[in-house]
């Protein structure tokens, strides 16, 4: 179950890591200036978040994985869609701004090895939260949709809060580079 | 009970307050100063949070309903 997701995900984030370190290489202003796009993105959405505010959205996709996608698919090729699918995160809707933020940091450490390793090792932490969360839901009986809707409402708190973390660090890391 | 709220819900509430909300802000920032500043402004400490809001990401996205 956790290989179904780790591996997709670290693998389509490495790709990810390794054109976005190739892209830094050849264009030497764009490492800076996704770092000063970690800052902005950070604290617009960081705020967003933390103040309750419904808008701006998070961006990215709305497509969510079709039931007949599935329908009749045998248990072990239903798990193996499901992990290319959400495993990576990104094709399918992501109610939280900070997913759009990681291509931004990958960009900003600067070279291809960094980038690489730092992608690889985002995709597979993003796979793992995503197929432990969803044994923790298979365990126990489905919250209440109220229930669930304050859960979601909280998550998007602590992830404004980690954006706003992620966005006063990086403007230090601008600070030392620029300087 | 509190104010026709259950304890839960109660706790939501002041959990949802703007001041916790300001706080808690003024203190992400801070931390993250701190965190970046004590790592020497290193990019690798960039690398580090990603991985965590990745996890943090992947995990919460279970409850989007």
């Amino acid at each position: 179950m956790f290989a179904a997701y780790l591996v997709p995900g670290a693998a389509a984030w490495a790709a990810v890591g390794l054109a976005l370190g190739v892209a830094t290489v050849e264009i030497r202003w764009l490492s800076t200036a996704a770092l000063v796009a970690s800052v902005v993105y950070g604290c617009a959405y960081g705020a967003a978040e933390v103040g309750g505010s419904p808008w701006p959205a998070a961006p990215g996709r709305r497509w969510q994985v079709p039931q007949d996608l599935l329908i009749g698919a045998s248990p072990p090729r239903r798990v193996l869609v499901w992990g290319s699918i959400l495993g990576p995160g990104f094709l399918t809707r992501n109610p939280y701004a900070g997913f759009a933020i990681l291509p931004l940091l990958v960009a900003a450490v600067g070279s291809v090895p960094a980038a690489v390793i730092v992608a690889g090792l985002a995709g597979a932490a993003h796979a793992a939260g995503r197929a432990a969360a969803l044994l923790r839901d298979s365990a126990r009986p489905q919250d209440d949709p109220f229930a669930l809707l304050l859960s979601s409402l909280r998550w998007r708190l602590v992830d404004g809060i980690a954006l706003l973390t992620v966005a006063a660090a990086a403007a230090v890391v601008a600070g030392f580079r620029i300087r | 009970m509190t104010a026709g709220l259950d304890e839960p819900q109660a706790d939501h509430s002041a959990f949802d307050s703007v001041v916790i909300r300001t706080l808690l802000g003024v203190l992400a920032l801070a931390a993250g100063l701190a965190v970046a500043w004590l790592a020497g402004g290193r990019p690798v400490v960039l690398g580090v949070l990603a991985v965590m809001l990745a996890a943090g990401n992947g995990y919460g996205k279970a409850y989007s309903p």
